[in-house]
């Protein structure tokens, strides 16, 4: 009888499919958060006494030990401890941090803050962090001040393409191959420019875009005509993108079809720029 | 499923998971259709998972596992309405979600026109009409989710066809 079209903007599969899974289990756990009916009474006895307050569930969370950790969230948050950590089911929350490690656990990554200052904000669907100041650790990987990391990952048809050339006595894993990507890279040759397009990459890899900007900018400007161009400036483009500079992602892009318009990915790079504002 | 001993724990969370891999898909979608399209859906559909791994006996002994999930989405969604309302009646209602960028002039307009629809019925015929014509419940299992006697949906399902029809046709 009747037949619909449902223009949504994003399909329920995968890395969100699995997040509200999580996030059920999660508040299960934790039991349930009070309705919207509990926080405008909550909010009308605090106007009733002169108090200062909000529609948030700071009136009926443990808000003085989170505020003591340096917490500070937005009135939709839901967040609370779980022992000494920190655990944000969804909203925007601050957090800033003078001396111990704090660690921070959301439906899609843990993180670790010490001496330094993050915005979180977790959906449903993922987190991004935004490094204000100080350093925050994720994955054994250190993130700076004005560093963004999102997990999971904004899907895009544009990929970076892999390069599965060994380099030559770099063969390791971990720091010890990263050291030895870091010797080769000043060179001039073929493998200074594989070793630079592979610390790239895995940085990129690894959620640490302003890293994977550095080292694919460095080809470019040091590489320009190198075989890996293209695909370093691929690289380049979604590094920026990742970090959250989507003017110059875009800046990147269009620069990417003026030089390489033959290029085999050059169509979907120009889809890609679509993409972006 | 009759005579099947659940215990909570982490077997109950792994039957729960199942109906979740199955079902959560056509539940997101009747939670939209029942609430809109302003509606944070995943959190509505968290919220019915919540209640289903807090009774994982209740819904894996139901007649009709499917059915049960269905009346905690209407439950739910009956909630968000009235949350929604109360937060338009303080000012604080956001703003409508946007349309999907990219998609075809005639699919956002019959969607659109899909909702309005939708949106002129009253709860109860809604529920009804989205969980039988959309989700493809049964009349029995809309009956059970419902908790309303059989003859009760049927007479819904009447005028609320009646009405969304009308309601397509004058656009």
């Amino acid at each position: 009888m009747l037949d619909f079209v449902e223009a949504t903007a994003e399909p329920f599969t995968g890395a969100r499919f699995e997040a509200v899974w999580r996030a059920s289990l999660q508040r299960a756990e934790r039991g349930s958060k009070p309705g919207f009916g509990a926080q405008l009474l909550a909010f009308a006895v605090a106007c009733a006494v002169g108090a200062v307050a909000t529609t948030s569930l700071s009136l009926l969370n443990p808000g003085a030990r989170l505020r003591r950790e340096g917490v500070r969230a937005d009135a939709q948050a839901e967040l609370h401890l779980r022992g000494d950590d920190v655990v944000i089911d969804r909203g925007a929350v601050r957090v800033k941090r003078a001396s111990e490690p704090l660690a921070i656990v959301t439906p899609h990554l843990t993180v670790t803050i010490t001496r330094a200052t993050a915005l979180f904000d977790v959906s449903a669907s993922a987190t991004r962090v935004r490094v204000v100041e100080g350093e925050v650790v994720w994955r054994e990987r250190t993130f700076p001040a004005g560093s963004t990391l999102e997990a999971p990952r904004r899907t895009s048809a544009l990929a970076l393409p892999a390069r599965a050339a060994e380099i030559e006595g770099c063969s390791g894993s971990g720091g010890a191959q990263r050291a030895c990507l870091e010797r080769l890279a000043p060179g001039t040759g073929l493998q200074a420019q594989l070793a630079l397009y592979r610390l790239g990459a895995d940085a990129h890899a690894a959620g640490d875009d302003r890293a994977a900007a550095r080292h694919f900018s460095s080809y470019l400007e040091r590489f320009a005509t190198g075989p890996f161009a293209p695909e370093a400036s691929i690289g380049l483009m979604l590094s920026l993108d990742g970090a959250g500079d989507t003017t110059a992602a875009a800046r990147e892009a269009e620069l990417f079809l003026q030089r390489f318009a033959g290029d085999p990915q050059a169509a979907a790079v120009r889809e890609w720029r679509k993409t972006l504002p | 499923m009759d005579g099947l001993e659940v215990t909570a724990g982490a077997e109950a969370a792994a039957a729960v998971r199942q109906l979740y891999v199955h079902h959560a898909a056509s539940l997101r979608a009747a939670l939209r259709h029942l609430v809109g399209p302003a509606a944070d859906v995943d959190d509505l559909l968290q919220e019915v998972f919540v209640v289903a791994l807090k009774r994982p006996k209740a819904l894996l002994l139901a007649p009709s596992p499917r059915a049960w999930l269905f009346g905690v989405a209407v439950k739910v969604s009956a909630a968000a309405r009235r949350r929604a309302r109360l937060k338009a009646f303080f000012g604080l209602a956001s703003a409508p979600e946007p349309v999907a960028p990219g998609s075809l002039e005639a699919r956002v307009e019959s969607t659109q026109l899909v909702w309005h629809a939708l949106a002129t019925l009253t709860d109860a015929k809604r529920e009804v009409l989205v969980l039988f014509e959309m989700e493809g419940l049964s009349g029995p299992e809309v009956a059970e989710a419902l908790g309303c006697p059989l003859k009760t949906v049927w007479t819904r399902l009447h005028y609320a066809r009646r009405e969304f029809e009308k309601v397509v046709r004058s656009d």
